[in-house]
């Protein structure tokens, strides 16, 4: 080792026990017991049992780089910053557990994939911008078939090249069963000319360079002893087959024809991605139950704004709920995010296994929710995001002890924003947190 | 069933090979385009404007309606030019900066182009520089925005700050809408109206053509009942 390199190690290491000194000054206990006391809490309401207290959850978006001044950015291109600024952040804000929904992302590996549908602060984006996805139409109405066959070629040689500039290259490559037969794969190996090789070495490098951001919420998560909500990096079944063909393959214009004019190519292509998604939800270890919740979706185009309650049960709900299914029964906590109006289509998720998931309501009649799924699934929410940003801190204490009061009954609520709470005000982030304990202790 | 309301019950389903076939019918029966686009294609569009207004149809019955339109609109363009039936005025349409929703705005435009409108779309992520250029350029009589999140809201009022900045204020009619928008946000950062829907931005572009109400006004042109 250099000597440089010991010097830096030293100093991560000074700086990492100066940190966990402040956090059991400011906290009375050590990291790894807040950790486990955290995650019990969540667990026990996921249970739908009565935790000591209600758990209370940062939905981060990009608050922790407004507060400390941080560029949106800045986030995007600098990993120790982004640390920096979290760190900072949950120590001000001592919640159970934090989200960082689309973060952390490297704004250089988006830069180097030449990636056409994320826009970000920094890359194509002005500085203080967050992200924006752009669904497109990548898949062609006639292409169906295609996928159908083979996702895993699909991907390969029609997705990838489409999405990303630099991958382009891969469409001209053989199909991968043209490796069979005694000269196949030299046969395959054909395709790679130095724009295809180019193309994997731009996916090298990427890939290096999302590792710098790739642990970073898990490294803040030990060193604060703050359980993340969800587990992140998690893309096995993290959308609904529906979204997944909405966002990634067909659009919201191309869906809607194929609703009408082709609906059964739609129905298999949406079977064939939860059997094909499902196959790589690897089995949690046992020892991880309850810990490893991940994010399962959400329905932005299949709330009552955009379809109707037929076209939910027909094309949302039947490949949703088997994919949900089948996280549970491997032992994941699967969290989905109802966004937008959904009071007509709560009861289809009755159907699911109790006390195995969480619904995170954005807005909605909490009552209402809470005395339709008590018995059955922990719900989440929903604190709205225009009140934590316009709102005053007494205003926010009233909200959060109102909701305490009709959804943490008997357990089986977690407290949070209803959604990323990017340009909350300091002050009511610290209403919310002091309402879980103010109002939030079961007997 | 009239030929019209054939039409107009095919926009309103989405049948897009039914409409081609009506209008080669109506050509040979002598019906003129400019009846079978606003008593047929535009027809059944404001009937599906109602149903979605009462949560009768959703997003994808819009969208497939709207996609049917803009084909009959288009296939009729050359049989308007034919009758010499000029554009009752010139819209500009764009989403603006930092926002990249485009399927609301699209459907303005299509809507637009439907009631007879020339329109110029600027497209998604538009800067305010670009949008004052093409009203010097285009001189258009609507300019309709669109913003979708509560984040570029405040652009829509920065946009009608700086068009009155450049002294052009008083030269279009500003309508804007979107997701987050609402009629009293509209009023606070001095648009001439706002429209809830894409059949309603349609009708209240028409309405601001007519309207001699004073630019940046408090009244909000509303949208006919019958929309």
């Amino acid at each position: 080792m250099s000597e440089g390199k010991r010097a830096e190690d030293l100093r991560e290491r000074e700086s990492c026990k100066l940190l966990r000194d402040e956090v059991e000054k400011k906290m009375g206990k050590p990291p790894e017991e807040l950790f486990e006391e955290r995650e019990k809490r969540l667990r026990d309401a996921v249970a739908l049992k009565a935790p000591d207290r209600v758990p209370v959850v940062l939905f981060n978006g990009y608050f922790p780089f407004r507060y400390t001044g941080l560029s949106n950015a800045a986030s995007f291109y600098d990993p120790s910053a982004y640390k920096k600024a979290l760190i900072k952040t949950l120590l001000d804000f001592p919640a159970d557990s934090f989200f960082a929904a689309y973060k952390p992302n490297s704004g250089r590996a988006l830069e180097i994939l030449g990636d056409t549908q994320y826009a970000w602060a920094g890359g194509p984006y002005d500085d203080d911008r967050g992200i924006q996805f752009r669904e497109r139409e990548i898949m062609e109405a006639d292409e169906y078939d295609l996928f159908i066959t083979d996702p895993g070629d699909y991907m390969l040689r029609y997705y990838l090249p489409r999405r990303y500039k630099a991958l382009a290259p891969l469409a001209s490559l053989p199909s991968p069963s043209a490796a069979f037969g005694t000269a196949g794969v030299l046969y395959s190996t054909l395709g790679y000319t130095p724009a295809v090789i180019g193309a994997f070495d731009a996916l090298s490098k990427a890939g290096e360079e999302q590792a710098k951001f790739y642990d970073c919420n898990e490294e803040v998560s030990k060193l604060l002893g703050m359980p993340q909500f969800l587990e992140p990096g998690f893309t096995g079944l993290n959308t609904p087959p529906f979204h997944q063909i909405v966002d990634y393959l067909r659009g919201m214009h191309g869906i809607a024809l194929d609703m009408f004019k082709r609906p059964e190519k739609l129905i298999a292509a949406m079977e064939r991605l939860m059997e094909w998604s499902l196959a790589r939800a690897e089995t949690a270890p046992p020892e991880a139950f309850g810990k490893r919740r991940v994010m399962a979706g959400g329905n932005h185009f299949s709330s009552e704004e955009f379809i109707s309650r037929k076209h939910f049960d027909t094309f949302v709900w039947p490949t949703w709920k088997r994919c949900l299914i089948g996280l549970i029964d491997r032992g994941f906590v699967p969290r989905w995010l109802m966004e937008g109006k959904n009071d007509d289509r709560m009861d289809p998720f009755l159907e699911l296994p109790k006390g195995k998931a969480i619904i995170h309501f954005e807005k909605i009649d909490m009552a209402r929710a809470k005395e339709m799924l008590a018995d059955h699934i922990c719900i989440a929410g929903n604190v709205p995001a225009s009140l934590l940003w316009g709102g005053s801190p007494q205003e926010v204490e009233d909200y959060c002890k109102d909701l305490i009061r009709v959804c943490g009954k008997n357990g089986g609520f977690i407290l949070t924003s209803g959604g990323s709470m990017d340009d909350a005000k300091p002050e009511n982030l610290k209403a919310m947190i002091d309402a879980a304990e103010k109002y939030g202790r079961y007997n | 069933m009239s030929l019209l309301e054939e039409l107009a019950q095919a926009v309103e389903y989405g049948k897009t090979a039914d409409v081609a076939a009506l209008i080669e019918r109506g050509v040979a029966e002598g019906v003129s385009a400019q009846d079978m686009l606003s008593n047929g294609l535009i027809r059944g569009m404001k009937g599906l404007g109602v149903k979605f207004k009462n949560h009768q149809v959703f997003v994808p019955e819009v969208l497939i309606a709207a996609r049917t339109l803009k084909k009959g609109s288009e296939t009729l363009k050359h049989l308007l030019i034919d009758e010499k039936i000029e554009p009752i005025g010139k819209a500009v349409t764009a989403t603006v900066k930092g926002d990249l929703h485009d399927v609301g705005k699209n459907l303005v435009r299509i809507m637009l182009e439907g009631v007879g409108f020339k329109v110029i779309d600027l497209g998604v992520d538009v800067s305010t520089d670009a949008i004052i250029d093409s009203i010097r350029v285009h001189t258009p009589d609507v300019l309709a925005l669109s913003a979708l999140l509560n984040t570029t809201l405040n652009q829509l009022a920065n946009v009608i700050r700086d068009v009155g900045d450049a002294g052009l204020r008083g030269q279009v009619k500003i309508m804007v809408g979107g997701a987050p928008v609402d009629e009293e946000f509209a009023k606070r950062i001095g648009a001439d109206a706002y429209a809830d829907n894409a059949v309603a931005a349609a009708e209240v572009a028409k309405q601001l053509l007519e309207t001699d109400q004073k630019v940046g006004g408090a009244k909000i042109v509303k949208e006919s009942d019958d929309v």
